[in-house]
């Protein structure tokens, strides 16, 4: 399994893209990502959005199976959807995470 | 008053395009008392401007300034705990004290320069919050606040994000766009919203530290990042050089059509990418003057982007409309309607005729 999540915007514009395979991981740690995963939504979260927000970050988070399945959502800061916030999270604190700014 | 900052023209357009006949028309109808509203709210900034009179008699310097801690929460902790407001001595915490005293100078700046009271001219009291999220590093403005990170996840160094004058002035100028022109926040007139801020961010900087056109160094949030990315976020006299893969244009040769959507890297249309572009022609037009910018072209831009845009401005509309106003200003043939001219004839905008 493989996540991908790419973050932009933000004050600065810049493109942050971490990719984190589960290939790197041990198995408690692949475990607590499978886990993560299956809790999240991949559906764009309706309601409001925030229409005055400036330099907020907007995402795009994807997930490759193992079986060559893919799912992925984008979506705005703060309209993460369901269990969302904490696979970002969890791909941010894992240093086996690759990261690569660019614009 | 401001309608149009709760149902931004751009949703109301969006609205118009996609929903059912009645959503169509209701959405065209709100979108038609925005402008009407809007053209009012421009009749009498002009009016209080030429009668002396620009700070609103009601509540003339008593904008409040207050500092929250929203402790590591998010949105929905938003604004946190109240940690300092005036007359409070300083906290123990210092990116507190940084919040605080950098919106004051910003207020302060737009006050003593362009006798406004505040984001929306009418003394809005000012709410902060900092140590929003984890290592969260970023700074923005949600249509009501100005929120800071702590910084330290990769791009910012640490405290750098409320620690930079520039950064905060360039949230709260987000505000006072928000209350003029409201540019839509994508393509063109999203990247003159983003450039808008560049330029009274680095303004409020020169002012407070006494910096001159020749002087400044022209970068926004000098310091901020990590040194292994660069040297600050933006260089509004060299765009594309404040970092390893900085992308943006110097000019329009090199403008980046990218599309509207909700592809996080198309940057919504490039506002943070092609926002160079007027960036550079303002830092132009400022040096070939000399002397403090902000008493120079920067009162021009201000009057443009407070009295003289509509809400989907184009780069051409911004370059005819400070052109026609720094000659009202200055004189038609003065040096300073020649330098705003030049300016833009740096980054090859073609201003279109004067929009009124």
């Amino acid at each position: 399994m493989r996540v991908t999540v790419v973050r932009a915007g933000g004050i600065a514009g810049m493109v942050v893209t971490t990719t984190l395979d589960a290939a790197d991981l041990d198995d408690a740690r692949t475990e607590a990502l499978r886990t993560l995963v299956a809790g999240c939504s991949f559906r764009e979260r309706s309601g409001p959005v925030a229409p005055a927000l400036r330099d907020g970050f907007s995402y795009e988070v994807t997930v490759d199976d193992d079986d060559g399945a893919r799912q992925g959502v984008r979506f705005a800061q703060g309209t993460a959807p369901e269990g969302m916030d904490a696979l970002l999270r969890f791909v941010d604190d894992e240093p086996a995470g690759r990261r690569e700014t660019r614009r | 008053m401001h309608l149009c900052a709760i149902a931004p023209p751009s949703l109301l357009l969006r609205l118009a395009e996609s929903g059912s006949a009645a959503a169509r028309e209701a959405a065209l109808e709100t979108q038609r008392v925005s402008e009407r509203l809007r053209g009012r709210r421009i009749a009498v900034a002009r009016a209080l401007r030429e009668q002396g009179a620009a700070v609103p008699p009601d509540r003339p310097g008593v904008t409040a300034n207050t500092v929250f801690d929203v402790e590591g929460g998010e949105e929905s902790a938003l604004p946190g705990r109240r940690l300092r407001t005036d007359g409070d001595p300083p906290s123990s915490d210092t990116a507190v004290n940084e919040a605080y005293d950098n919106a004051a100078t910003t207020v302060a700046f737009y006050r003593d320069v362009f006798a406004r009271e505040s984001i929306d001219g009418r003394g809005l009291d000012l709410v902060s919050s900092v140590h929003f999220g984890q290592r969260y590093d970023n700074a923005f403005w949600t249509g009501e606040q100005m929120v800071y990170g702590d910084g330290g996840g990769g791009t910012f160094v640490a405290g750098a994000l409320t620690r930079s004058l520039d950064v905060i002035a360039h949230e709260l100028t987000h505000g006072v766009t928000q209350y003029t022109a409201n540019l839509v926040y994508e393509a063109q007139s999203g990247a003159l919203n983003e450039s808008f801020s560049d330029v009274f961010g680095i303004l409020v900087k020169q002012r407070a530290g006494g910096i001159d056109a020749a002087t400044s160094d022209w970068l926004i949030g000098a310091g901020a990042l990590e040194p292994s990315l660069g040297t600050a976020l933006r260089s509004m006299l060299a765009p594309g050089t404040a970092y390893t893969g900085d992308d943006q244009p110097a000019d329009m040769d090199s403008y980046r059509d990218l599309p509207v959507d909700d592809d996080p890297r198309n940057d919504s249309g490039g506002v943070h990418i092609n926002s160079g572009i007027p960036n550079r022609a303002f830092a132009e037009a400022a040096r070939t003057l000399g002397g403090n910018a902000w008493e120079t072209v920067g009162p021009v831009w201000y009057t443009v982007l407070t009295e003289r845009l509509r809400a989907n401005a184009q780069f051409a509309d911004a370059a005819a409309a400070t052109v026609a106003v720094a000659a009202e200003r200055y004189g038609d043939g003065s040096r300073e309607h020649d330098a705003v001219r030049g300016g833009w004839d740096a980054v090859k905008v073609v201003p279109t005729p004067d929009p009124r």
